[in-house]
């Protein structure tokens, strides 16, 4: 059975993101179209960075995607530079079980 | 920044559905993996902020508006989303147009409907008994109270039992105002 990829139907809360993007101090008003923007942006976004990734998990012969996958991806891109940090933690290589201990919280 | 990214997160459940729909067949994602996902895109809205913020603030304005949004795509190099971001853009703006002609037709459809129903409340007002005419059988009772010596006793009980409606009804005709100041009686007699 062909599964067919939904579009459109997952949508992020408009509120959720308002919040978000006023945790920038600089930021005044935010006009009602533009959460919905970046709902899309984050929805594409999402898509790209998994589609990516997920070249790197086939090249590793890896049958789960882990987050050192994402790691690789993020310094092979120059458009996730603005991702760096968020993996800077991650190491480079990982087994595929899902308790990985070095991935935390606490940053 | 005193708030950290990883605070406000988005719903994990859109996250994870977005990310079954683009993964490749075959392909599992570990929890981890999603979590990672999920902050990356907290850190993708405060990146995209900030880039549409100094358009906004290049054109002197303090409100962020969609074609900011745009603009900053592009110079964050995610240009292939500014044609799916336009048309998202023109669906939005139709869908609040439509919801804006919805409201307004269901405001005059209500108008219409309560200025209906008060038209027919006004006129049930007066029949409060159901007994088809618009005099209160209450007042013809108190009136009835007053006349002792004239009532009309066919049921052979007294006639301040007359209360029910019914037998009044038989009895008289009713004439005269619903306030019950002044009820004229006139008997049929049998």
């Amino acid at each position: 059975m062909p599964s067919k990829k939904k579009k459109f139907s997952a949508r992020f809360p408009p509120a959720r993101i308002k919040k978000i993007m006023q945790t920038d101090e600089d930021v005044g008003k935010v006009a009602a179209a533009v959460p919905v923007l970046i709902s899309r942006a984050l929805e594409k976004f999402i898509e790209t960075l998994i589609l990516k990734t997920s070249e790197t998990t086939k090249i590793r012969n890896a049958k789960t995607l882990t987050t050192s996958h994402i790691k690789q991806t993020i310094h092979q891109e120059k458009k996730f530079d603005f991702l760096k940090d968020l993996v800077a933690n991650v190491p480079d290589h990982q087994a595929e079980d899902e308790s990985d201990p070095n991935i935390s919280d606490t940053k | 920044m005193a708030e950290r990214p990883e605070d406000l997160n988005l719903p994990n459940a859109v996250v994870t559905r977005i990310i079954k729909d683009a993964i490749p067949d075959g392909v599992n994602v570990s929890k981890e993996a999603r979590l990672a996902i999920s902050k990356a895109a907290s850190v993708f809205v405060l990146y995209a902020t900030s880039c549409s913020n100094n358009y906004a603030m290049k054109a002197k304005r303090k409100t962020i508006n969609a074609n900011d949004v745009i603009s900053a795509m592009e110079e964050m190099e995610f240009d292939q989303f500014e044609d799916p971001l336009k048309h998202c853009l023109e669906a939005y703006r139709n869908e609040q147009k439509n919801k804006k002609e919805a409201n307004e037709k269901k405001k005059k459809e209500k108008e219409v409907e309560v200025q209906t129903v008060e038209d027919v409340m006004e006129e049930e007002e007066d029949d409060e008994d159901n007994d088809g005419d618009n005099e209160k059988d209450e007042d013809f009772v108190a009136e009835e109270d007053e006349d002792d010596d004239e009532e009309e006793d066919e049921e052979g009980g007294d006639v301040e039992s007359v209360g029910l409606g019914s037998v009044a009804n038989d009895n008289a005709s009713v004439s005269g105002s619903a306030t019950g100041s002044v009820v004229e009686i006139s008997d049929d007699d049998g």
